[in-house]
């Protein structure tokens, strides 16, 4: 019977462990010490940053739209291990599930890498980008048949 | 005829400045003035002086004049642009221009490299041929200079400092431009700006001279083409060259030091082609250089010493120029990925590897086995870096030293064929400092004899 206590705290620690959650939220960026997967550059603006969160709860970041679309290009037996793909709203500076952003596109648009192509939480907050400072919408979709090299 | 000192004074002093003024096309501005009025009725060629003082106004120039201070301090508490020049050949020197107050620099938030609301540049210059930036000292929370379209641009002999000692949360480059050619910038100092030299578009410029420490990235490429550096200092940034999508540059004897930010290189050359890098110091970086996916590189003569890796490479899957550095004392000499197409030397031209110990057997100074670069310790090193706290360790001399005689297989092995036995730096020391050691040790000998004739010679009497 003196057995009992430690046997249970095992098993307790056992089940806690298995039903521990991993999560797939956004993850912080550090701006003193993360750096872009694919260029290598500092990610210290926040509007163009972008990740991706793994199924094991890892993330990969970026600090361009276009370098998530590169990677996602370069490296296609990873995107079975993707769980959500994040983007930066331009407004709101807040993360989003980057299948539910709209995107605007112009080649005035400076950011990081040069893409030119900003996120929107909804249409209406990117149609009203367009209306004052010009550009194309696009969807989620559409991104993969962007010419990311055209700048 | 005696005239009278007095109606001299009254004649002669109006007379005088008038004509100084007329033949120097200058005119002056006292604190009290506007200096805008005074820019206005400037004619262009004109040269208009700004008296000492301290100024608080913002200022467009839209013509062709010289803008000159001594001991005038311009401000603008409310972060606006100070000057903008929308005209050919203005010059603006001798200002101390300090932009923003505390309250404001704590508003500046994280990241806002490119956001609406980010602090207005100090100077902005656009669609201007001939502007010259000389003698002037910048303390900003934005940009120092942000210039777009423009040509013919001189930035000579000028000091910036950024707002806020993290660089990451104060202002942007010190000098930001944009599609502008023919671009000189010479003897400038910049301290705690996000980059010093942001270039981004532009062709034909030259950056000689400069000193920029303590900020992300010293010279920053964005598509640019036809960049000559040389004679720079930058040290103890994050980057000190970041060449991204550019071609056609080349950075000689320029010293790359202490870039020892956690991901610090002294290099770093992404997606760029033609880019030539030779005698340059590249020293105590975390990385010497790093490629990838470069074209048409070459990097010669370079000392590469201290670093936590010396040369380093991903997805890179062409081969560069690589011979006549001196690789000494790098933790790691190099690290690579997809090592497939890479070699360490060119033609018959190897480098210096202070880890490689073969013997020299004909007395060409050149190996006769190959250095192969990278150990299955060096791969452990690259991964987890705090192993080389074991380094020294009689562990590692052991595994070492079995490795060198026993070479377990590695694929994909990256050579030089030709590694060089002995070392320029050796050399151009043993030049330099033998005389000077052996005059001073025959110095010390001749006083210890003398010392010790003496001595024996007192105690005999």
């Amino acid at each position: 019977m003196k057995k009992a206590p430690i046997f249970l705290t095992l098993m307790t620690s056992i089940v806690l462990g298995a039903c521990q959650q991993i999560s797939h939220d956004p993850h912080d960026i550090n701006h003193d010490v993360d750096t872009c997967e694919i260029c290598n550059m500092a990610i210290n603006n926040k509007q163009a940053s972008t990740q991706i969160v793994m199924q094991d709860g890892s993330a990969l970041k970026f600090d361009d739209i276009g370098c998530m679309m590169q990677y996602k290009e370069e490296n296609p037996e990873e995107v079975g291990d993707f769980h959500t793909e994040y983007v930066n709203g331009y407004d709101t500076q807040e993360w989003m599930d980057a299948t539910e952003g709209t995107y605007v596109y112009d080649d005035d648009i400076n950011t990081p890498m040069g893409n030119g192509v900003i996120s929107f939480r909804s249409e209406e907050e990117a149609e009203a980008y367009v209306d004052s400072e010009d550009g194309e919408l696009l969807e989620y979709d559409d991104l993969n048949d962007h010419d990311w090299d055209s700048y | 005829m005696k005239i009278p000192v007095k109606i001299l004074k009254h004649i002669c002093i109006p007379v005088g400045y008038s004509l100084l003024l007329v033949l120097n096309f200058s005119i002056s501005v006292s604190a009290e003035d506007s200096i805008q009025e005074d820019i206005d009725r400037a004619a262009p060629g004109d040269t208009v002086n700004i008296s000492p003082g301290t100024y608080e106004e913002t200022v467009t120039i839209d013509e062709p004049i010289t803008l000159k201070g001594t001991d005038v301090t311009w401000v603008n508490e409310s972060g606006e642009t100070l000057i903008t020049v929308e005209a050919d050949d203005v010059m603006l020197q001798g200002f101390t221009f300090e932009q923003g107050d505390e309250s404001l620099e704590e508003e500046v938030v994280q990241g806002q490299e490119f956001s609406p609301e980010e602090s207005d540049p100090v100077i902005r210059v656009t669609e201007s041929e001939g502007f010259t930036f000389l003698d002037n000292i910048v303390k900003a929370i934005g940009s120092g200079i942000y210039a777009k379209n423009n040509d013919s641009f001189t930035i000579h002999n000028n000091e910036f400092f950024g707002s806020y000692s993290p660089y990451m949360e104060k202002g942007l480059a010190a000098v930001e431009l944009y599609e502008t050619d023919d671009v000189h910038i010479k003897q400038n100092r910049v301290e705690n700006a996000l980059d010093g030299f942001y270039l981004d578009s532009l062709s034909n410029a030259v950056i000689k001279g400069n000193i920029v420490e303590q900020s992300r990235y010293a010279v920053h490429l964005m598509y640019s083409s036809f960049i000559e550096g040389y004679d720079n200092t930058f040290r103890d940034n994050v980057n000190g060259l970041m060449i991204m999508d550019s071609y056609e540059a080349v950075f000689y004897e320029n010293r790359l030091l202490d870039q020892f930010h956690v991901n610090g290189y002294g290099v770093l050359i992404y997606r760029s082609q033609g880019i030539d890098l030779y005698k340059n110091k590249i020293s105590r970086n975390i990385r010497g250089i790093q490629l990838e996916n470069a074209e048409d590189i070459s990097i010669y003569e370079n000392i590469i010493s201290g670093n936590q890796i010396g040369l380093s490479w991903t997805r890179q899957e062409k081969d560069f120029d690589f011979y006549s550095n001196e690789m000494v004392g790098n933790v790691l000499s190099t690290y690579g990925e997809d090592n497939g197409n890479i070699t360490l030397y060119s033609g018959e031209k190897g480098n210096y590897w202070d880890g490689y110990k073969l013997v020299d057997e004909n007395g060409d100074h050149v190996g006769e086995k190959p250095y192969v670069a990278g150990s299955i310790y060096d791969s452990l090193l690259a991964t987890r870096p705090e192993w080389q706290l074991f380094m020294n360790s009689p562990a590692m001399t052991i595994w070492t030293q079995v490795t060198d005689w026993l070479p377990p297989p590695q694929n994909d092995k990256v050579i030089d064929a030709y590694p060089r036995t002995v070392s320029t730096l050796e050399a151009d020391n043993a030049a330099s400092s033998d005389p000077g050691y052996g005059w001073t040790g025959f110095l010390l000998l001749l006083t210890s004899v003398l010392s010790i004739y003496f001595f024996k010679k007192e105690y005999k009497s």
